[in-house]
Order: structure tokens, then sequence, then C-alpha cells
């Protein structure tokens, strides 16, 4: 049963097209990320799903009630932006309490409330200080608890970390994984950043230039992307072309045996399955290191076989040299067929 | 040492701003108390302001002078801020419009403020170009029925003319804060489920305040001592203060140039006190 609905939403500005028919559902209390390059539609979704923008086509429900003749301010949905757009003539309390006031809520409640959610962000304290006397992650968690203190019925993070250091990051992304564990909020994530996806979402769609190209379990779109779009965008070690016949997959890159859809026309592998001088897997193939870079647990190495280019991570800390001649092994139990 | 070269250098800045303005004032306060050289009187005394402030006839013009000057300035400054006010709550969100608000904005603060009142004097007298459309459309018997709208004694000319010169100028001021985060802030507020009227209140209004307060102020300070528009467009009777100075200062009397400086000096000092009430307020509304 869906609580959130998006049925055909299309959108464009100037003749140019930013969404294409997206269809979405969410269960109540489900965390979705919108996953996608700069410039592919997502945080237009998010405006959309807000009432900041209209859409050109396409419908929204929400509980089963159609959102799109619904004004902004009225349909409990809040979006958080990238920036944290804390009101800069008010405190960090005032700002919390900023949604339950315009609701008119008795002054009593809201100052609960707010010490209530200072606590939750780990900010108590803070309430009297000013927007400009904390550092970005403390405005970033005011602004996720002014965006909870209305307890909305969906919330709406348009890459609210993005502009952190890595480290306030990581921490941040734990506070908003815990409020989610905790609240149970319908909510969705706007990110370029596959991990941050994978961290944060058990559902993860893809957008690519205005169309949903995946719509699967996070760790799904990861290990086994379901099409090239997809498979190139969480990066795969090799996309391999070919021809199927019966249950063989004859490609440049040798022939692989497995219980492949029919019409399959390529498979592609993780650059962490792919196997390097492993004498015990047979068949391999010869592939010439081009360039190798240190990615902190592992090496990823970029080599030539046949006329493909193919990236392979491999653990240990000792290097292969460039210019080396391997053999590569591609696991058959590892390799997925690509709709396309 | 550093301290010393520093005075040093801005010398040359200091000596023309204190050689000019700094010595025309002290002229001017001189002339005030009384110290006319050319009139061979080389007495200082408080006779001038003595004159203006409680003199049989000079006393009840500056004091009839001084109310319609408050009133005009007052009127023309809370009538720019509230059409101000109102045409940036109308556009606020929209941030595509604002560039071409202050395009016009911008050319219309280029007119000088004396060709603008010449052109309302054109337009909205009774013998202007309006009144005349009337009468020739058959809207009005004679062009003289059109409404008194400019040399009134209401001073609705000289109103008329600043509020239109100086919404611009506001608006400038005011596009200048929104511009930067001022649509973002609105969503924002939108989001959390502020309606119209409360991000209006809760939202812009504290983003507008200080720029246009601020404003607001120096729109205040130019009316209440400006000359030209209410001496275009303004009546004899009553005056605003600046026309009255100017009258006492061009007097064939040379003696009432001494009360033409009071008068003036008078005017910086209400307009100080103005600005320095504005600056307590500030300071106090700044206070933790």
């Amino acid at each position: 049963m869906s609580y959130l609905q998006l049925d055909q939403l299309t959108k464009s500005y100037a003749k140019q097209t930013i969404l294409q028919n997206i269809n979405l559902k969410l269960k109540q209390g489900e965390f979705l990320a919108l996953l996608g390059p700069s410039g592919s539609g997502k945080s237009t979704i998010l405006k959309i799903l807000a009432g900041i923008e209209a859409p050109d086509a396409g419908e929204i429900r929400l509980a089963k009630r159609l959102l799109n003749p619904v004004a902004a301010h009225q349909r409990e949905i809040v979006l958080l932006f990238q920036q944290p757009y804390l009101f800069p003539f008010l405190s960090v309390a005032e700002n919390i309490g900023f949604g339950l006031k315009a609701r008119k809520v008795a002054k009593k409640l809201i100052d609960q409330k707010v010490a209530e959610l200072l606590d939750l962000v780990e900010l108590s304290g803070m309430q009297q200080r000013k927007p400009q006397q904390l550092s970005g992650g403390q405005q970033q968690r005011v602004a996720l608890a002014r965006a909870l203190a209305v307890q909305p019925k969906v919330l709406l993070l348009d890459e609210p970390l993005s502009s952190l250091d890595p480290e306030i990051r990581v921490s941040l992304q734990g506070v908003i994984a815990r409020l989610h564990r905790e609240l149970q909020m319908t909510t969705i994530i706007v990110t370029h950043d596959l991990s941050e996806a994978l961290a944060l979402a058990e559902r993860t769609a893809l957008l690519i230039n205005g169309s949903l190209v995946a719509d699967l379990p996070s760790i799904e779109l990861f290990e086994r992307p379901p099409n090239r779009a997809a498979a190139q965008f969480v990066g795969v070690g090799a996309i391999i072309a070919g021809q199927l016949q019966g249950t063989t997959f004859n490609s440049q890159l040798g022939q692989f045996n497995g219980n492949f859809a029919p019409n399959t026309v390529s498979l592609a592998i993780r650059p962490e399955h792919i196997q390097i001088n492993n004498p015990a897997s047979q068949p391999s193939i010869a592939a010439q290191i081009l360039e190798r870079r240190y990615l902190g647990e592992r090496w990823e190495y970029r080599l030539q076989a046949a006329e493909q280019v193919i990236t392979v991570r491999e653990a240990g800390q000792t290097p292969r040299e460039i210019g080396q001649t391997v053999d590569l092994h591609f696991p058959p139990q590892q390799l997925f067929a690509l709709a396309d | 040492m550093a301290k010393l070269r520093r005075w040093l250098g801005l010398a040359p800045a200091s000596i023309i701003i204190i050689g000019l303005f700094g010595g025309s004032l002290g002229y001017g306060i001189a002339q005030s108390l009384g110290w006319l050289p050319f009139l061979g009187q080389r007495q200082l005394s408080l006779a001038a302001y003595r004159n203006v402030l409680a003199g049989e006839q000079l006393g009840s013009q500056w004091w009839q002078a001084l109310l319609f000057s408050l009133w005009v300035s007052l009127a023309a400054t809370l009538g720019s801020a509230l059409i101000c006010l109102g045409l940036l709550s109308s556009i606020a969100e929209r941030q595509q419009q604002y560039r071409g608000l202050s395009t016009i904005s911008n050319l219309h603060l280029a007119i000088p403020h004396s060709v603008w009142a010449m052109a309302l004097l054109l337009v909205l007298s009774q013998s202007g170009i309006f009144a005349r459309l009337g009468f020739a459309l058959g809207w009005l018997d004679q062009p003289s029925d059109f409404p008194v709208l400019v040399r009134d004694r209401w001073g609705s000319g000289i109103i008329l003319a600043y509020i239109t010169k100086e919404v611009p100028f506001l608006l400038l001021l005011g596009l200048a804060s929104l511009h930067q985060q001022g649509r973002d802030y609105l969503l924002v507020a939108q989001s959390l489920g502020a309606n119209r009227w409360q991000r209006v209140r809760l939202v812009l209004w504290p983003l507008l305040a200080p720029s246009l307060i601020g404003g607001s102020l120096l729109v205040f300070s130019f009316i209440f001592g400006a000359y030209e528009v209410p001496a275009l467009v303004g009546v004899r009777y009553p005056e605003m203060l600046a026309t009255m100075a100017l009258e006492l200062f061009l007097n064939p009397d040379l003696q009432a140039r001494a009360e033409g400086m009071a008068v003036s000096l008078l005017m910086s000092l209400i307009i100080l006190a103005v600005i320095g009430l504005a600056w307590r307020w500030r300071r106090a509304e700044h206070q933790p």
C-alpha cells in the first residue's frame, strides 16, 4: 500500500525536459534516496513534492489525497535545503519553533518541543545562540530540528550534507539515520553521492537525464545494477557485450556459463569481484595494467583486455606494477545480466 | 609613529573636508549668532534664535513651518516605506522580477527632484495635462474642477512628489537585502507551513527592516531639509522650514540672514536628534 505516490510526473523549463514520466511509490515510514548526477532532475522532484514548483503533467498523492492543488504551506511536507537557511534574525530556539508558531501552537508547548528537539539533535544549551554563532554542521542540525518540529508527513532532504566537511557529514548521516529509526518519518533524500544513499536509504531511485533508470533496494542497486546507465553510474568493473546461446554467453573476453535471462546482450561485474592471477580460476584473459590508484583499503587498477578497459579493485598493501600483464578471472556467480 | 603616519595619510582629505564643510558650518554658526561683519556686527548673541523660536511674527511662522515640515516629511516617508514594503511583498517570491524592478528604480533615480516636481506640476495642476484632458473628454466642466493636487495647503503635491521619487530609492535598498537569500528564506518559511501573511510578517519584514528603516531615516532627513520640491509644488503658506530659511537668507534686509542661518541650524539639530534616537533604538534592539 503506497503512502506517497508520484504518477507520470513531467516537468520542462524553456523547452528543456527536466523530468519525464516519473513514477514512484513510497510506503509510510520508508527512506528513499533519489540518486543521480547534477542536473538529472532530482531536486526538481523535491520542489514539486514540496509545492514550490508545479509539474507540467502528472499527479502526486499523499495518503490517497491528490496534492497537486494543495498550496505548499498546507502540504505537511517539509523540504530541507542544501543550505540550512536559518533565519538570521531569530535565535536557535526561535528558528526551531518557527513552524509551530506559524501553526499558532501555544508558547509553552513550543518551548517544550524545542527543548526535546535540541536534545534529539544533540545541541542542548544552544537555544539562545544566533545562527551566525554556529558551525556549518550545527546550523544544519538546527535546520533538521526545525523541519522535524512540525512533524511533517514527509521529510524531503535536498543534499543537506553536501556543503559540509567529510567528518561532519558522516556524523550528520548518523544523526539522520538515527532520527529516521526513532521517528519512522517517510523521508526522501536527494544526493549525487552513492555512498550517502547506501549509508542512509533502504531504497534508491536512480535518475539520469530526467528519467528514472532504476528503483531498487540500495544494496541491490549497488551490487547488481539492472541496466547499462545504472551500471555506469554506480561503477562496475566491466560491461561485457556479447551473445547468449543457450546458457553460454559468448564475448570478446571469453565464454561465460550461467543462468542468464533470455535476450541478454550484456553482462557486468563489480570491480572488486574480478580476480587477478588466480591459478585456481579458469578460464582467464590476459590484461595489461594501464593505471593504478590507492583507495585506502584497496588498490584500483585500470587494465586493457582485448579491446576493452576494465576496472579492478584488489585488497592488499603491495601494488602491482603499471605495464605488468596479468590474468583476469570473472567468477560466473558474480556476473549479472544488464537489461540493455 | 604608525598612528601619526595614518593621520598624515588622511591629511589631504581631512583638510578639504574640515576646511570646506567645517569652515562653512563654523561661518554659518557665527552668522546665526549675529556675526555679520559686512554690516559691522561682530558681537555674538542668541537674538536670532530667540526671534525664530519666540519672536512675535517669526516665532509663529517657525512653529507652523516646523509642524508642516514634520507632517510632509513623515507622510512622505511613511507613504514611501509602505508602498515599498507592499511592492516588495508582492514580488519577493518571484526572483525573476527583481532585475526589472531594479532597472526601473535606477532609471527613475536618475531624474532630478526638481525635474520630477516640474513634471508633476505640468501633469497634475489645475491647468495641467490631466485637467485639460478631463475637460476635453467632457469629464470636467472646467479644467479648474480638477482636484487640487499640487500647490495646496496640505502639501499633497510635495508629498506626492517625494513618495514617487523615494519609493524607487527604498526599493533598491530593499532589493539589495532580498537579493542574496531572501527568496530562499521565504521558501523555507512556506515549506514550514507559514501562509502568505505570516511569511511577510515573520520573515520578509525582519529581513527588510534594517535597510528599510535606515533608508526611511535618510528619506525623512532629506525631505525635512529639502528646498526645491516645496518651492516648486508647495504654497507660500504654510511653507516648509527650508523654504523659510532660504527666504530669510535672501531677504533684502541683511539682518534677516542671521535668522535664516538659525532656522537652518535648528533644522540640522532636529535631523541629528532623529538620527540619534534611531541609533539608540537600533542599539537597544541589538542588545542581547
